[in-house]
């Protein structure tokens, strides 16, 4: 029940703070429409050799990416690093009787849904307003199934960002491999390109990455693309890196609280 | 004027002398720098590599752009954009005071203070790249040409400026906003695709795009094609328009900053 209430509070403090997730959710959404337009002309200009994807699948795919974005991804790591690790206000929470990770899973919460709030909206204005056909899986169980997928997934986003965020305990500037974190994240989720339509040689690095299951497959398991044999294995995969994150994130916190002085870097 | 270079020269001094000083800091934003250089290119080849014509632009010339953008916003990140960063946070905490009391135009010591020489690489990057395809497709590229090409790049970065500024005054009302800057680097991002790409597709609504899109397609336009075209008049305009909008825009935005944080 307390972590009710906590969620709550923290959902107050995300509500009040609206037109910032509302810039966050621009983000999400400009980069999937740009690269649709890209789609569009290649399809258009009849330059396209994509097998397996038709338009239509390709405009489903980019429009439900911004959805996946702004519900399955977190953006923790900064908070964690600047503000929790570099200017000390860990102290705080270590006093507290709740686990820093449940209190950070809750805290992040509420932003994923008012983010996803502006994003379904924008694509029922799409689907309805403007009358675009989006693609999802008919079958009622593989709907089902995705939500656990989603789910799950966004757990190894999750565990995988309060990694990324810790490792601020032994550098002093986190921007660079926050950075490049980012970019990893943008190529190998799915952000820019199927992971389908990747080169022969960097597919299945890309379908074996953690990242992989964090945005891509849950959204190819919505578009109806995923079997269910496919999705118990990819559930089978989401369990093995969210298991193997967070060994890592307690042997970090473990070692890594020991570091910590308490009055920031 | 001959006072701001020295000003600038000054400013371009110690932002040496700190990148010396915290050397890891230098190596933590080259690899920040080369990442989404690299990031540039790869998503660029990734598009292309399924394509063979997209707007008339053929992958060849796709990649062009991305080396033509890439010089544009490493000059752009090397001079403006963690300065737009830094103007954020000062609004958004109230403490803009300290600017607007030195005696040196705001504008100036708000968009110039840092330069970020980690930034560099990606225009070495970029050059590098373009130099590589020229020689390797055999494209002739006269003096003239080349010097057209890097004058309107300069123009362009003029157009780039003055948006983001334009933006970033709006924090002096919605400070909370102070992630608009995240969205600038995005919104930056979108001048590296054709800009028949937007014409075609978004309508009416290309025209608040029009600027945007000009800023590197111009350029390139000229090297590829070798054409002076309208659209070499209009990037002109476009950055002086702007430009003087920017300045306007924030001389009357001070007259709301209440020196309180958001």
């Amino acid at each position: 029940m307390r972590y009710v209430r906590i969620f709550f509070i923290f959902f107050q403090d995300a509500f009040v703070n609206r037109s910032t997730s509302f810039v966050w959710f621009l983000l999400a959404l400009f980069n999937p429409l740009i690269a649709l337009l890209f789609w569009r002309g290649a399809f258009q200009s009849g330059g396209a050799a994509l097998i397996g994807w038709s338009y239509q699948m390709i405009a489903s795919y980019y429009l439900l990416l911004v959805v996946a974005n702004t519900l399955l991804m977190p953006h923790i790591e900064m908070e964690i690093a600047r503000r929790d690790i570099q200017m000390g206000m860990l102290s705080n929470y270590l006093t507290r009787p709740f686990p820093y990770l449940l209190l950070k899973l809750f805290s992040e919460l509420p932003w994923r849904i008012i983010q996803t709030f502006f994003a379904v909206s924008v694509l029922l204005f799409i689907t309805i307003g403007l009358r675009v056909n989006v693609h999802i899986a008919q079958d009622p169980f593989l709907l089902v199934f995705t939500l656990v997928i989603a789910a799950a997934a966004h757990l190894v986003a999750f565990m995988f960002k309060m990694v990324l965020g810790l490792s601020a305990l032994w550098v002093t500037d986190f921007g660079g491999l926050s950075e490049f974190a980012d970019v990893v994240i943008i190529i190998f989720a799915g952000f820019v390109v199927p992971l389908a339509l990747f080169p022969q040689w960097l597919r299945p690095i890309a379908e074996a990455s953690p990242f992989a299951y964090m945005i891509y497959y849950p959204l190819v398991s919505l578009l109806g693309q995923i079997s269910i044999a496919g999705m118990i294995r990819v559930l089978a995969g989401e369990i093995i890196w969210f298991s193997v994150l967070f060994v890592l994130y307690r042997v970090m916190w473990t070692s890594g609280i020991k570091k910590f002085t308490g009055i920031g870097q | 004027m001959r006072r701001y270079l020295r000003v600038y020269a000054i400013l371009g001094k110690l932002s040496l002398e700190t990148l010396l000083a915290y050397r890891a800091n230098f190596v933590n934003s080259i690899v920040a720098s080369l990442s989404w250089g690299a990031f540039s290119f790869f998503s660029i080849f990734l598009l292309v590599s399924k394509t063979t014509n997209v707007y008339g632009w053929t992958p060849t010339e796709i990649i062009l752009l991305t080396c033509g953008y890439s010089i544009l916003i490493g000059v752009f990140h090397t001079l403006f954009s963690t300065n737009f960063e830094r103007m954020a946070d000062l609004i958004n905490w109230g403490q803009l005071d300290a600017f607007l009391l030195r005696p040196l135009d705001s504008q100036f010591s708000l968009s110039l203070w840092w330069v970020n020489y980690a930034s560099l690489v990606r225009i070495m990057l970029g050059a590098g790249l373009l130099w590589y395809i020229v020689q390797r497709s055999a494209l002739p590229v006269p003096a003239f040409t080349l010097a057209l090409f890097f004058i309107l790049v300069c123009v362009g970065i003029l157009l780039l400026y003055s948006i983001w500024f334009i933006v970033a005054t709006l924090l002096i009302w919605f400070p909370r906003m102070s992630n608009v800057i995240e969205l600038l680097f995005n919104i930056s991002g979108m001048v590296r695709y054709p800009g028949e790409m937007y014409q075609n597709a978004l309508g009416y609504i290309f025209f608040f795009f029009l600027p945007l899109t000009l800023i590197i397609t111009t350029p390139v336009k000229i090297l590829v094609r070798k054409s002076i075209s309208w659209e070499m008049i209009l990037l002109v305009a476009f950055a002086i328009c702007f430009f003087v909008i920017s300045r306007l825009f924030w001389k009357f935005a001070l007259r709301y900053y209440t020196s309180a944080s958001s």
